[in-house]
């Protein structure tokens, strides 16, 4: 993907540019808000991540300058302020996802193929199926290989979120944010034993595990290879 | 240029005072012109009837006479016209020569300019025919309405001239007197605003508006003060909270510049010291989530919460650490109103104190989640069989970074009890630590007046 970097601070924009790189994507990099702007409207961008305080024209302000020029292209925010409001300002100015600074980059790539993948599995599709793990939203029942398994309402959300980002990275703070309805600090790793219970029920043995840990990154389900 | 309050306030008093002043000296000016020509009219009119009743008692002469008689005593300021003329119309007495021309009847009156006092005033006739044959005229002039008119307006002008000297001096100094409290605001707020931010208003003891005024002010500038302090507290602990972790951080990798990692070595050494750094970004993010909590800005965010739902939410979330640790989960919760709080963070209150008891309970024994609802706000408890609190330190734990020395293997921030704590105050709760040998029992009490201001 060809993704733009717009970040004044030339360390974390270098740590990012490096990173994307590494992960198989071409880069460019705007110092502030307004060459930002002047790189996003002239070139066909797959993804910007839009540092929020910057010198001349700030993040927000410049979000606002390219969606009022029609472009859909998604935007990942990336700021130093934690609150749960600034995230909402973040995305009701236009942004697609909002991370807080300091990130993992593995974090930083899972949530960017999330937004440019938007709409792979859409989320009013009424049966998801990933080989042959089938979820059937309307009749809120999960199946393998054509037997019933039974989960915990919980177990089921976080099922559910996993196969809607099918073949994606999805993080701990992701898996918060969508099957908890509650901002909060998660404490110890309780979404790892969450996971590993799910786990023993939908990747049991004989079946092939769907379910992948990636270390340091957070969990994938895909179809076996 | 725009006026100040107090001009202004001075001047639209004055204007108005002006306008009906000069409104009353009118109608006062127009009731004495009528009164006054009225009079004339009826002195003109009394003279015909007169001199008429002369013709019945002594004839024309005696008319004659009586006519004379009156042009001898007019008075030098006065201008008084009679003619007395027979039927063919020839001149019997009087001083005017010619008959005016008019198209009044008898016994109405009209009006001549005067000859006398040319373009000043007026004369005002009337004429009637006499039984003999022949008509009289009589004519007075108006001078004295002129001359009082002159006189009233006179009177006027110096009258207003004066009350708008006195109006306008008498407002400038009461709306001045008035606004000086304003000024003393002014003033103070100037003064904090140069930095000296323990100034306040002047407390005055009239209890007016404006000394309200000042009380509000006042407590909104405690209040002010207050949040900053804390913030400013909040800064000075996170500052010192960090300081010793990232001291340790820092000594250990001078140690590997001396000594450093084998090429085999180095991956866990890297691991070890990433983990380590997402610590201190943890704490730094739970210092900062607790100041935010105590700044008490998050009141606003406060809205009705279902216990039952939010209890039961905490405790599916918590359940598969218990069933881990082969710990049983138990729930009550007893049916209450809404309680109005901040929704995000109650459950952050539930998952720390339930993380805390699962932490520290051993394997095999049972956690307990209850809320209760009592006659005047909900009690939130959670209690453990673990090793429990020793009584001496039932305040300590809710310090930040403060940990049992029981509890050090255990792993944590030592951060968990102090958001607990935060959280409970935003909602004016009350927290209390029981000792259940075995285990402790906190209960957070939120009394329904959290929702009142």
């Amino acid at each position: 993907m060809r993704i733009l970097v717009v970040e004044d601070d030339a360390d974390i924009a270098g740590f990012l540019c490096k990173g994307l790189r590494e992960a198989g994507h071409v880069t460019d990099h705007a110092p502030d808000g307004r060459h930002g702007l002047f790189l996003a409207t002239g070139e066909a961008y797959d993804a910007i991540v839009l540092d929020r305080l910057m010198p001349q024209m700030d993040g927000l302000s410049m979000l606002a300058a390219l969606r009022a020029t029609g472009s859909r292209v998604p935007v990942l925010i990336l700021s130093a302020l934690g609150q749960v409001d600034e995230r909402i300002k973040g995305l009701r100015a236009g942004g697609d996802d909002y991370l807080v600074k300091p990130f993992a980059i593995a974090e930083l790539l899972a949530r960017l193929e999330v937004i440019t993948r938007r709409g792979l599995m859409p989320a009013a599709e009424n049966r998801l199926r990933v080989a042959d793990l089938e979820l059937d939203r309307m009749a809120h029942s999960v199946k393998r290989g054509g037997e019933g398994i039974a989960l915990k309402p919980q177990e089921y959300r976080v099922l559910e979120f996993l196969m809607r980002h099918a073949g994606q990275v999805v993080t701990r703070t992701m898996l918060l944010e969508g099957v908890w309805d509650y901002h909060f600090d998660p404490q110890t790793n309780v979404i790892d034993v969450h996971l590993s219970r799910l786990r023993a029920k939908v990747d049991k043995a004989p079946w092939k595990p769907l379910i992948h840990t990636l270390r340091g990154a957070g969990y994938c389900l895909r179809e076996p290879e | 240029m725009r006026l100040s309050t107090s001009a202004r306030l001075t001047l639209a008093n004055s204007a108005l005072l002006a306008a009906s002043f000069s409104a009353l000296l009118l109608l006062v000016t127009w009731l004495a012109d009528r009164f006054m020509v009225g009079h004339v009219q009826e002195s003109v009119e009394a003279e015909l009837h007169i001199l008429d009743a002369e013709l019945n008692v002594d004839g024309l002469r005696g008319v004659i006479a009586l006519i004379e008689q009156r042009m001898q005593s007019i008075t030098l300021n006065h201008d008084r016209l009679y003619r007395l003329e027979d039927a063919r119309g020839l001149p019997l007495a009087g001083n005017v020569e010619q008959w005016p021309e008019t198209t009044a009847g008898p016994e109405q009156s009209f009006k001549l300019p005067s000859r006398k006092y040319p373009g000043k005033t007026e004369v005002v006739l009337q004429w009637k025919p006499l039984a003999t044959g022949g008509r009289l005229l009589v004519g007075f002039d108006e001078i004295e309405v002129a001359q009082v008119r002159g006189d009233i307006r006179r009177a006027a002008l110096w009258s207003l001239g004066a009350m708008l000297i006195v109006s306008l001096s008498a407002g400038f100094l009461l709306t001045r007197a008035a606004l000086r409290p304003v000024e003393a605001i002014r003033a103070a707020a100037q003064r904090i605003m140069e930095g000296d931010l323990r100034h306040r208003i002047p407390a005055r003891p009239n209890g007016d508006e404006f000394d309200r005024l000042g009380e509000t002010l006042n407590s909104m500038l405690d209040r002010i003060n207050t949040l900053i302090a804390s913030v400013r507290g909040a800064t000075d602990n996170i500052a010192h909270d960090l300081r010793s972790p990232l001291t340790r951080h820092r000594s250990r990798l001078e140690a590997a510049l001396s000594n450093p990692p084998s090429p085999e070595e180095l991956q866990p050494w890297v691991e070890k010291h990433l983990a380590d750094l997402d610590q201190v970004l943890a704490t730094f993010q739970s210092l900062l989530r607790i100041a935010s909590v105590e700044s008490g800005l998050l009141r606003q965010e406060f809205a009705h919460c279902d216990v039952t739902a939010l209890v039961r939410d905490a405790a599916d979330y918590i359940e598969p650490l218990t069933e881990d640790r082969g710990q049983q989960l138990s729930v009550s919760v007893q049916p209450g109103p809404p309680l109005r709080g901040h929704r995000h963070l109650l459950f952050q209150l539930l998952i720390n104190l339930l993380d805390n008891a699962i932490k520290h309970a051993p394997a095999g024994s049972a956690v307990r989640l209850s809320a209760e609802h009592l006659a005047d706000g909900w009690q939130l408890a959670v209690s453990d069989a673990g090793p429990g609190i020793p009584a001496a330190e039932h305040e300590r734990v809710f310090e930040r970074l403060y940990r049992l020395d029981v509890s050090r293997q255990t792993p944590g921030l030592g951060l968990g009890l102090s958001l607990v704590k935060a959280i409970a105050e935003l909602h004016r709760g009350v927290i209390t630590i029981v000792d259940q040998h075995p285990g402790t029992r906190i209960t957070v009490f939120i009394p329904h007046r959290a929702a009142v201001d």
